[in-house]
This record gives structure tokens, C-alpha cells and sequence, in this order.
């Protein structure tokens, strides 16, 4: 009798660590879906990368 | 105005300069005239002639597409919600020569076409049809429906809605833009991009340039447009908006497609047009979040 509870017993915390890891792994891939993607580095900083003396700007309706 | 999303000269030079929240209305010379108010589009906003109606909204999932008048007020709306509208475009289709605007939508809802007065015509199944234009075949009369779907091709069809060609280039296109290319000046080369390259497509598909895009790290929305910044040389301008980033990327290629100015901008950019300069030339207008910025060639 006491076998069979300790095997019970067993099964119960296996199943519960198991839930509980897939319910983790939901939920980690849930929160990445709803994540915005990082913005890479070579964006980060706007510039003239290349041809910078080959323009002039110049700003014909101004930031409303 | 938001942001910025389309830029055209009308007959009598006057600058039309269309944003997300009205249009702007500039001088040749580029001085502001005036300028009109008009409900909040989620998408862009393109200059049109149908019917009354002088600007799309060319409509997205949150919003769908709107038909306005030249004084700001909404004709009529279609889609939105539960109708997920991608992309829609306004044109003279076939031979009766009727303006119509031409709607693809989202999952199974395919291609419809819409008068000018708002009213369904008729329904062609497809699915995704991420964006859509009505263009010009070469010297051909009547103009075609263009579309790309969720396979990544590009589909021509006629005003009735049958498929006239279908074909699938090296690239897969979702949103794209019609330019010309080179010399020849028939707005129906389609822009289209994938990571580190931009693609000049005829539009049955075939591949007629493969341009570098150096730090260009995903799928976006591409436009692109001959100009001619020494007299009688095509250079090509590209702009790639990456909305989620704020962040534009513009890309000058000479006339052997050799990268010549890259810059990286820190606004949203959507509307690029060549305009009419000094001496035979032309400059580059960009149209972002509220402004238009105008380059030109150093002599």
C-alpha cells in the first residue's frame, strides 16, 4: 500500500513539474510573438552612409 | 498631413503632396499654397481621379479603404474589421475607359472591384493579395489589374477579373510599386525588395535589375523612381520604410546601377518623386512624416 502511494505520489509531482514547464514554455513564446524585433545596429544611428558630398537637402514643408 | 505618402505635379505644376491626415498643395517652386484636412487613414494616401474623388486611403486591417474628395470629406468606405483589406488602387480599366478602384483583401477574400461610387462589381478569388494597382501594359490600350498574393506572384488581369497571366519571379513580392525604369517611361516596372537587394520586375516578372540594398535586414514596403539628376541620365532613386523602427533607408543608383548615396533616415519616409529642376534636370522630392525633403545634385 505504501508502494503504491509513494508511486501515486511520484506520478502526481512528475505530472506537475511537467505542467508546469509546458505552461513556462506557453508562455515564453507567447511574450516573443508580442515582442517588437530588436532594431539592428546598423540602423541605429541615422547618417549619410555613403555619397554624403554628392546632395544638398534642403526641407520644403516644416515638422507639423 | 502625418506621414507623407505621395507626391504628384499636376498640369498646371502645382505639387500634391497626400499624408495619412490631408494633403498639401506647393508651388512650382516648392512655396506652400494650401492645404486641406482629412480623416485619419492607417495606410497611404495616393492622389487619384475617380469620379469626384481625388484621394485613396488605400486602406489596411484596422481601416479600410476610403474613397476622398478634393476637399477632405469621405465619399464612402470599404472594409475594415472583419474585412481585411490590403491594399486597394484607383484607375481607368479596359476599353469604357470607367474610373474604378480595385481591392485586394486579406486571407480567402481575393480581388473585387468597386466603381467609383463605392459599389461592388465583381469578386475574383485569391488569396492574401497583399497589394494591388491597375497599370499600363506596353502600348497596349486598357490599362490591367496587378496584384501580388500569398504565393509571392504577381497576377495580371483584365477589368473583368480573369487572370491574364500568372508568374512567379526569383524574389517573393508582397508589397511592391510600379516606377519606370531607364528610358523608358511607362510607370509599370515593379519595385520589389527582399533582404539586402532591391528588384526591378517587368510585370509578367522577369527580373531586369538586381540593386544593392546595404543594411536592409528585412521584407518592406519599397518605391522607387527614375530621375534624371544630370539631363539625359537616369538615375534611380529607392526608398525602403521600416515603420516599426522609424527609420527610412534611401538609396541613389547611377545609370550603371552602382550605388552612389545611401543614407539612413531617423523619420518615416513614403513618398518619392522626381521633379522638374535647373537646366534640364531634376531633383528628388521625399515625402516623410510631415515634411518634404528635397535633394539636389551638387555641381
Amino acid at each position: 500500500m505504501k508502494r503504491i502511494l509513494v508511486a501515486v505520489g511520484v506520478l502526481f509531482l512528475a505530472l506537475l513539474l511537467a505542467g508546469g514547464l509546458f505552461v513556462y514554455s506557453f508562455r515564453q513564446a507567447f511574450r516573443a510573438m508580442g515582442k517588437m524585433p530588436h532594431m539592428p545596429d546598423n540602423l541605429k544611428v541615422a547618417r549619410v552612409v555613403s555619397g554624403v558630398s554628392l546632395f544638398s537637402g534642403e526641407n520644403l514643408l516644416q515638422p507639423s | 498631413m502625418g506621414l507623407i505618402t505621395d507626391i504628384q505635379q499636376r498640369e498646371n505644376h502645382e505639387f500634391v503632396v497626400a499624408g495619412q491626415r490631408g494633403a498639401a498643395f506647393l508651388a512650382e517652386d516648392g512655396s506652400f499654397n494650401r492645404s486641406i484636412h482629412f480623416e485619419q487613414c492607417n495606410s497611404d494616401v495616393v492622389g487619384v481621379k475617380a469620379g469626384t474623388g481625388a484621394f485613396l486611403c488605400r486602406g489596411a486591417w484596422s481601416k479600410g479603404a476610403m474613397l476622398i474628395d478634393a476637399e477632405g470629406k469621405t465619399l464612402w468606405s470599404y472594409g475594415g474589421g472583419v474585412t481585411g483589406v490590403d491594399d486597394a488602387a484607383a484607375g481607368v480599366l479596359g476599353a469604357a475607359g470607367a474610373e474604378e478602384v480595385v481591392v485586394g483583401l486579406n486571407g480567402d477574400g481575393g480581388v473585387r472591384l468597386l466603381s467609383s461610387e463605392g459599389k461592388e462589381l465583381w469578386k475574383r478569388d485569391d488569396g492574401n493579395v497583399w497589394h494591388v494597382e491597375i497599370a499600363t501594359v506596353d502600348e497596349q490600350p486598357g490599362n490591367v489589374i496587378l496584384h501580388s498574393n500569398a504565393r509571392g506572384q504577381l497576377t495580371i488581369r483584365d477589368a473583368t477579373g480573369n487572370v491574364l497571366a500568372r508568374n512567379a519571379p526569383e524574389v517573393y513580392v508582397a508589397s511592391f510599386s510600379l516606377s519606370a525604369w531607364k528610358d523608358d517611361p511607362h510607370l509599370n516596372k515593379v519595385v520589389a525588395v527582399d533582404e539586402g537587394s532591391v528588384y526591378i520586375l517587368t510585370m509578367d516578372g522577369k527580373t531586369l535589375a538586381r540593386l544593392p540594398a546595404p543594411g536592409n535586414t528585412s521584407i518592406t514596403d519599397p518605391k522607387g523612381t527614375t530621375v534624371h539628376f544630370s539631363q539625359g541620365i537616369p538615375d534611380y532613386a529607392v526608398l525602403l520604410r521600416h515603420s516599426l523602427w522609424t527609420r527610412s533607408l534611401l538609396y541613389i543608383y547611377d545609370a550603371g546601377d552602382q550605388l552612389i548615396y545611401n543614407e539612413i533616415l531617423d523619420h518615416n519616409c513614403a513618398a518619392l518623386h522626381a521633379v522638374p529642376g535647373q537646366n534640364g534636370a531634376e531633383d528628388l522630392f521625399l515625402g516623410c512624416n510631415g515634411f518634404v525633403e528635397k535633394y539636389s545634385l551638387n555641381r
